[in-house]
């Protein structure tokens, strides 16, 4: 253990993985004594008594050897590893001034810090003159207002805390995919909720100008939807941009109505909203430019069929025949006891897409993360009925990397929930792009192929289906992902939303009728579906 | 009336960008050709960060 010594959750992983390769070493971890991290050593049989006592600022190296000198061995390497500065091409500065003296015209900054840490950062950030991209979560609500106060003075953008992803100019910011340039501009307070929507529009063969995450904290009342109105006004100026869709959970009332006023009196280009689960039926002001969606596969249907040619929208599309078709077989080998749904998520907003979908089909389920708050899991490491985990929320990343880069917590899980004989299938999603893990599909595949053989040696058939949200140009590259995913037997949906509903249909196969489904696509897929 | 002028300059720029934090970022950027520098960031030692917080309210 090395007290008061920290290093970022990145550079840890990457030793834990080398330090799984030292000779000798049976299995190893170095983390910052989170209890996220505590816990999980506990479960891997890597956690001792001195490691017990240590605090979340402090580091522990735990090593499983063969022998004493092999942990000797395996734990010096480590501390030396440690020891050393990171590899970094190119240029690196220790404060900002003087990284702005060897780059004077920076024109944006991405900020990946611990969230206590955030406001004197940005701030000094914002005072020379700078647009920034706030990566870190747990930055405290009054500051955020103040760092975005101060932002819209200068007329800066702050995109976060907590922004997972931005399209800038061309480019992936934080965990975004490869996008074609398009005509399509998205503002987005739900980081994967703005990477679903891009692709999806990448797939119907369009593109996207620019796509700028707010931060989820930005729709809330006290913020009062600062970035969210700066992105709106500036695409709605920017002659790149035809169309703007706006992507968020729903927004506290008063921001609801601040961002719909503002579309409608002072803006002139076609709006589609995506406000999760929400069909726009409450809302006080309405106008023929607006569009409003409930889940982010009709946000993108809706693009689509305003901007392309027709039958474009078929690539992300599925009709309520063809999914029956899909889930039949899956349908028919069950066993009496499967009932639930369970599902593994990486990206929130496509959890919550998840659970809206559920709601309507089986009502409000269980989640770490839930829509409504009395169904929330009284304990995140154990699944009731139906549940939807979002494993990147905070009890499963204090002093970790994100769960689209570490993909240890979720590997465990789909074995403890393989071994429940009331599951009836189980659903996760696979983000590709920049700042996720270089082959996300390829590393699940040995733990989906025991949870199918757990579930086999039980006599059970265990249905995995998955959603890959991301592109051919991607890094990943969309298309070797899926490959890997079918050969281990899992079906693979084009949209979340249409992953989500063929979980209902497998897991209450008994129940939902074809004109259920069909009232269903009409509300929530796609508004021009006719039945 | 917002001022966005400068938020268009940006979507119209070539990015050029300081990245404080994780060096992932930078990585990526410079893999989509685009010019970063890193500022390298430790948390300072948390007395430090009280004085510094009593500090930047009496000051």
């Amino acid at each position: 253990m090395k007290t008061n010594y920290y290093r970022d959750s990145l550079q840890l992983l990457h030793l834990s993985e080398e330090a799984k390769k030292i000779e000798g070493v049976r299995d190893a971890a170095v983390v910052m004594a989170t209890s996220t991290n505590t816990e999980l050593l506990s479960k891997l049989n890597l956690l001792t008594g001195e490691g017990l006592s240590a605090s979340s600022n402090d580091l522990i190296i735990a090593v499983m050897a063969d022998s004493e000198s092999a942990i000797d061995y395996g734990i010096g390497r480590i501390e030396a590893s440690l020891a050393q500065p990171p590899l970094t091409l190119g240029s690196r500065f220790h404060t900002i001034d003087a990284a702005l003296r060897s780059m004077p015209e920076a024109n944006l900054a991405i900020v990946s810090i611990p969230g206590d840490y955030a406001k004197k950062v940005v701030t000094s950030l914002l005072d020379r003159g700078l647009n920034v991209h706030l990566f870190s979560d747990h930055v405290p609500q009054e500051v955020e207002l103040e760092l975005k106060q101060l932002a819209k003075a200068k007329g800066l953008l702050v995109m976060g805390p907590g922004a997972g992803t931005s399209i800038i100019a061309g480019k992936a910011i934080a965990f975004a995919n490869v996008i074609r340039k398009g005509k399509v501009g998205i503002v987005a307070a739900a980081g994967t909720g703005l990477q679903e929507v891009s692709v999806l529009v990448n797939d119907g063969g369009l593109g996207v100008s620019q796509a700028i995450g707010t931060g989820g904290g930005d729709v809330k009342e006290k913020i009062g939807g600062i970035t969210t109105l700066q992105a709106i006004e500036a695409l709605e100026k920017d002659t790149a941009t035809d169309i703007i869709v706006i992507v968020t959970k729903p927004p506290d009332a008063s921001v609801r109505e601040r961002i719909l006023n503002y579309v409608i009196h002072s803006t002139s280009k076609p709006i589609i909203t995506c406000f999760l689960g929400e069909d726009g039926s409450g809302n006080t002001v309405s106008n023929a430019r607006l569009s409003s969606t409930r889940t982010l596969h009709a946000a993108a249907l809706e693009i689509l069929k305003r901007s392309s040619p027709e039958g474009i929208q078929d690539v992300i599309s599925m009709s309520p025949s063809e999914l029956f078709e899909i889930v039949d077989t899956a349908r028919k080998e069950l066993n009496g006891t499967q009932e639930y749904v369970r599902g593994l998520y990486t990206g929130g907003t496509l959890a919550y897409e998840a659970l809206v979908i559920l709601r309507y089909f089986v009502g409000n389920v269980y989640s770490n993360a839930p829509l409504d708050s009395s169904f929330k899991l009284p304990s995140s490491s154990q699944s009731v009925k139906d549940s939807i985990l979002d494993l990147g929320e905070e009890e499963f990343t204090v002093g970790r990397a994100h769960p689209m880069i570490d993909p240890t917590i979720r590997k465990m899980r789909l074995i403890e929930e393989a071994r429940d004989p009331e599951v009836s299938v189980i659903m996760m999603d696979i983000m590709l792009g920049y700042g996720s893990h270089p082959d996300p599909a390829g590393v699940m595949c040995n733990s989906i192929s025991d949870a199918q053989r757990i579930a086999r040696n039980d006599g059970r058939v265990l249905p995995i289906l998955a959603h890959v949200c991301g592109t051919d140009q991607d890094p990943q590259r969309k298309s070797d992902q899926i490959g890997k995913l079918q050969k281990v037997g899992v079906r693979v949906f084009p949209t979340n939303a249409l992953m989500a509903t063929a979980s209902a249909l497998i897991s209450r196969r008994d129940t939902i009728t074809r004109a259920s489904l069909n009232t269903f696509y009409s509300q929530f897929l796609d508004t021009s579906y006719r039945m | 009336m917002q001022m966005v002028e400068k938020i268009l300059k940006l979507f119209d720029s070539e990015l050029k960008v300081i990245n404080v934090g994780l060096e992932l970022f930078k990585n990526d950027l410079e893999s989509q050709k685009v010019s970063v520098v890193q500022v390298s960031w430790q948390p300072y030692p948390k007395l430090e960060k009280e004085y510094e917080d009593i500090l930047s309210k009496i000051l």
